[in-house]
């Protein structure tokens, strides 16, 4: 029995590392039980947000709490700290499917039917006690660097992103949804993960869940919706044309049955000959694990090194951007992510290595996730230098802006907007990180403009009295004192206090405290 | 496996005996505890399936009422809640299903299940309501409960007991899960069955206020932000008539508000807000209500005409701050003691 084995029920038991997700409800970061070194994820939810219903929140994480099984992301604990309730959950380090995607489909079937088994484990366990996931989908599905399969995000997020979706006229992930539920018809079981099971299968195999590359999402469900008869639908995204398995194809078939009651349940399927005539594959884990490392080697490939952000809510957040604008959300986002603080540069290359180094072996990435070192192709010299020295520059810069910015956010309750434009903010700082255009100087532009910025603020002059306080405003302490004298500036500069709540709190809490102390002394004196 | 077969009971009413005898044993702390587990897993499930049926057979009315007259006559569900945490993780839930599954069971407009727990074994309800008591059973019980008090006889027997006075310490308890789940249990014990609340509330009044204010001035967000909902939910409630009357007109409730109001979080001053307004609004005030909202005219006056509701999109709200903000103008004005 393990059910009592690790429960975190405080803050202080916990490391809080990097960011790994965000979306409407708070903040994921991956975390560290001080005690044993447990890699966890945790879920930071603003309780103070207008959109969070503690009795909603609650319901999610007791269903949560009552499921143990390999094959779904372990509860592990949540408490109340000031306005947050932090979730804790396993974390799952290899990264969800929706990634290991990138590189390309997965045509293999014995892989699918890799997949597809767990995740009809944890379909089965959680139909059979009456619980239906909603938002089956490969951003929900994870994989370990130990080649597990795992399903996650039917609590909290769940909740949350289902409620997202009913505030906006949008739904989540129209491509998954079964005709019962967009019709709301006969109001829908646990078969109807069944059908986004089968989505899921045939976005494995081609990248994309069904109709997606060819319908936005209301006419896709639209489309999905008006099918009456089960060959509407096959007929629709043209499965024959798949070039699949007859057995495959059956499976597919019976996901996609359009009446939710002749549609295969769970356990049904486990017994589909897809899944059965695979069972015996030795070292699956293996099947998985590559998987993992062809991501990672294509992520390198691409420079994207942020490899751990695999929540849905940030996934259905970028959705919504790209239904709402345009198609440039298809684009493949070029910009370079670093995860900073699962890498550790021991020494930065000085020169690039040489292009063949960039292909490394996949068994130097198989464990790899501490330490790699970064390898660029050297064709344009000059550009590459420069990119190698953001490269060495920009971790530790990042490490800095983050370090900087958990403080701030630990020492004041920043609310939601707050939050945000400091995101952006670090953002564009991060986009900023480029060399000026002009050749001769080789400066990176946003470390100029702090420069001169600073170095103005440092310019002695003492007539300008607001100069002077903004100078104890920005430069810390040590570096300020020696050479300014605030002291002698006829304003008080605003404390600290002041600045952190903004000039509105601060008359209003005033007036409250004056008010609440006559008050107090009255009721003294009744 | 035909040993296993054998093993097997085959009707009803062997199965729930066989539960109950399996279940006895879990007392024990030998090396077949494991195996009398596994067993007592075993057969839940094939009540379970009895009751609800499985992917090919549809349950069976007959079979249904022979395993629910067993239930009742061996105890069956007392000797599952009595020995919940010696089961394993999925079997407890079984045991939920079942419990709840039982309950809504009806013959004739009554529920079988319910006059069982009432008349023959009330220390099965008593026994859920300590549910919190245990971290890795509370929420199961809590979840029976709170199945169990959609039937008013059983709220009535509740609110009767001294035990529910107990919801007001687990709802403290610092494990989430286990705090907000009393919390559900005792409002819905408070609010869905309003006719047998209103009796409660009225003859209680005074150590039920106590309690509440108590939550309301907890240090833990959540337990402020919940408990004040709740009040907020039965001053709204005008059956409540007797017990609103009295709420109203005691200074001491209005203090705690006024402090809600005056907290950072700006949806506890929400939720503040929304109790004060029938402060102000109750037509026949006590003197020393009015004592306080006189004294503090200006005061109240300077935070009404800053208080941000406009954000809340909530029409409603800001006639309602017009409305507290008006009347409190029309207090008479007092000498400033300076």
């Amino acid at each position: 029995m393990t059910d009592s084995s690790v429960r975190i029920t405080g803050a202080e038991e916990l490391e809080v590392c990097e960011e790994v997700g965000r979306g409407a409800f708070g903040v994921v970061y991956r975390g560290l039980v001080k005690a044993t070194g447990q890699e966890v994820a945790i879920k930071q939810i603003d309780l103070e947000n207008e959109q969070t219903d503690i009795f909603e929140i609650n319901k999610e994480i007791q269903i949560i709490s009552e499921c143990q099984l390999p094959q779904i992301t372990r509860y592990l604990g949540c408490f109340v700290k000031s306005y947050q309730l932090w979730v804790i959950m396993e974390f799952v380090d290899g990264g969800s499917l929706f990634e290991m995607l990138r590189p390309g489909p997965i045509k293999d079937e014995g892989v699918i039917s890799i997949i597809l088994k767990e995740i009809l484990i944890a379909l089965d366990y959680l139909h059979h006690q009456g619980k239906i996931h909603r938002d089956l989908k490969s951003q929900n599905i994870l994989l370990s660097k130990q080649g597990e399969v795992k399903l996650t995000d039917f609590g909290v997020s769940a909740q949350l992103s289902s409620s997202f979706s009913r505030r906006n006229t949008t739904v989540g992930t129209p491509y998954w949804m079964a005709p019962e539920v967009i019709n709301n018809s006969d109001g829908h079981s646990f078969k109807a993960d069944i059908w986004s099971l089968g989505c899921c299968a045939y976005e494995i195999l081609t990248g994309k869940p069904p109709l997606q590359n060819r319908f936005p999402p209301m006419k896709a469900l639209h489309r999905i919706s008006s099918c009456r008869r089960d060959i509407d639908f096959i007929n629709l995204i043209g499965l024959e044309e798949l070039g699949i398995s007859t057995t495959f194809e059956d499976f597919l078939i019976k996901c996609f049955v359009v009446n939710p009651r002749e549609r295969s349940s769970a356990s049904k399927l486990l017994n589909h000959k897809f899944i059965t005539q695979y069972s015996k594959i030795p070292d699956k884990a293996k099947h998985m694990k590559k998987l993992i490392t062809n991501k990672n080697l294509n992520d390198l490939d691409n420079h994207i090194l942020k490899n751990q952000n695999f929540y849905v809510p940030t996934e259905i957040a970028k959705n919504q951007r790209k239904w709402n604008g345009d198609s440039d959300g298809e684009q493949k986002e070029n910009r370079i992510e670093f995860d900073i603080s699962s890498i550790e540069y021991d020494t930065p290359p000085p020169i690039p290595s040489s292009p063949s180094s960039s292909k490394k072996s996949t068994s130097e990435y198989e464990h790899g996730g501490g330490s790699k070192t970064l390898s660029v192709d050297s064709s344009e010299s000059i550009d590459s230098k420069q990119e190698v020295l953001i490269k060495i520059l920009k971790p530790e810069f990042n490490r800095i802006l983050n370090k900087s910015f958990h403080k701030l956010e630990s020492k004041n309750n920043l609310t939601t907007k707050q939050y945000d434009q400091l995101v952006k903010l670090n953002e564009e700082i991060d986009n900023l990180m480029i060399f000026s255009s002009s050749n001769e100087s080789q400066k990176i532009l946003v470390f100029q403009y702090l420069k001169y910025i600073l170095k103005e603020l440092c310019k002695e002059s003492d007539t300008d009295s607001a100069k002077s306080i903004l100078r104890k405003l920005v430069l810390p302490s040590s570096l300020s004192k020696p050479s300014i004298s605030v002291d002698s500036s006829p304003i008080n500069p605003p404390d600290q206090e002041s600045v952190r709540v903004g000039k509105f709190d601060e008359i209003e809490r005033s007036l409250f405290d004056a008010w609440i102390n006559k008050t107090k002394e009255r009721w003294t004196h009744s | 496996m035909s040993f296993l077969f054998k093993r097997n009971p085959k009707t009803p009413q062997e199965l729930v005996r066989a539960v109950c005898e399996s279940v006895v044993k879990l007392d024990s702390n030998s090396d077949s505890t494991k195996r009398y587990q596994d067993d007592c897993s075993r057969y839940l499930k094939q009540m379970k399936g009895i009751l609800v049926g499985d992917d090919e057979n549809m349950p069976q009315p007959d079979q249904i009422s022979y395993l629910s007259q067993e239930v009742y006559v061996t105890d069956c569900l007392y000797l599952l809640i009595y020995h919940l945490k010696k089961l394993d993780f999925d079997a407890r839930k079984d045991v939920q299903l079942i419990f709840s599954n039982l309950l809504r069971r009806q013959i004739a407009n009554k529920s079988p299940t319910v006059d069982y727990l009432i008349n023959s074994k009330p220390e099965i309800i008593l026994l859920l309501l300590k549910g919190p008591e245990s971290q890795s059973t509370g929420l199961i019980c809590g979840q029976i409960l709170r199945d169990c008090i959609k039937y008013d006889s059983i709220v009535k027997f509740i609110l009767g007991n001294s035990l529910f006075w107990n919801l007001f310490k687990y709802v403290q308890i610092p494990i989430f899960e286990l705090s907000t789940d009393s919390f559900i249990t005792l409002h819905d014990l408070l609010t869905t069955h309003k006719s047998v609340v209103i009796g409660f509330l009225t003859s209680n009044y005074d150590q039920f206020v106590l309690n509440v204010n108590k939550l309301i001035q907890s240090a833990n967000y959540v337990t402020k932000r919940q408990s004040i909902r709740l009040l907020s939910e039965l001053v709204t409630e005008k059956e409540n008539k007797e017990f609103l009357t009295k709420y109203f007109d005691d200074p001491t409730n209005l203090k705690i508000i006024m402090l809600i109001l005056n907290d950072k979080s700006k949806n506890l001053q929400i939720e503040g807000f929304h109790i004060f307004k029938f402060f102000i609004a109750k037509p026949k005030k006590s003197q020393k209500v009015l004592d306080i909202l006189t004294k503090n005219k200006e005061n109240f006056i300077a935070f009404f005409k800053t208080f941000d509701i406009e954000s809340y999109q909530d029409p409603n709200a800001i006639e309602e701050r017009n409305y507290i903000l008006q009347t409190i103008q029309e207090l008479p004005d007092i000498e400033r003691i300076n």
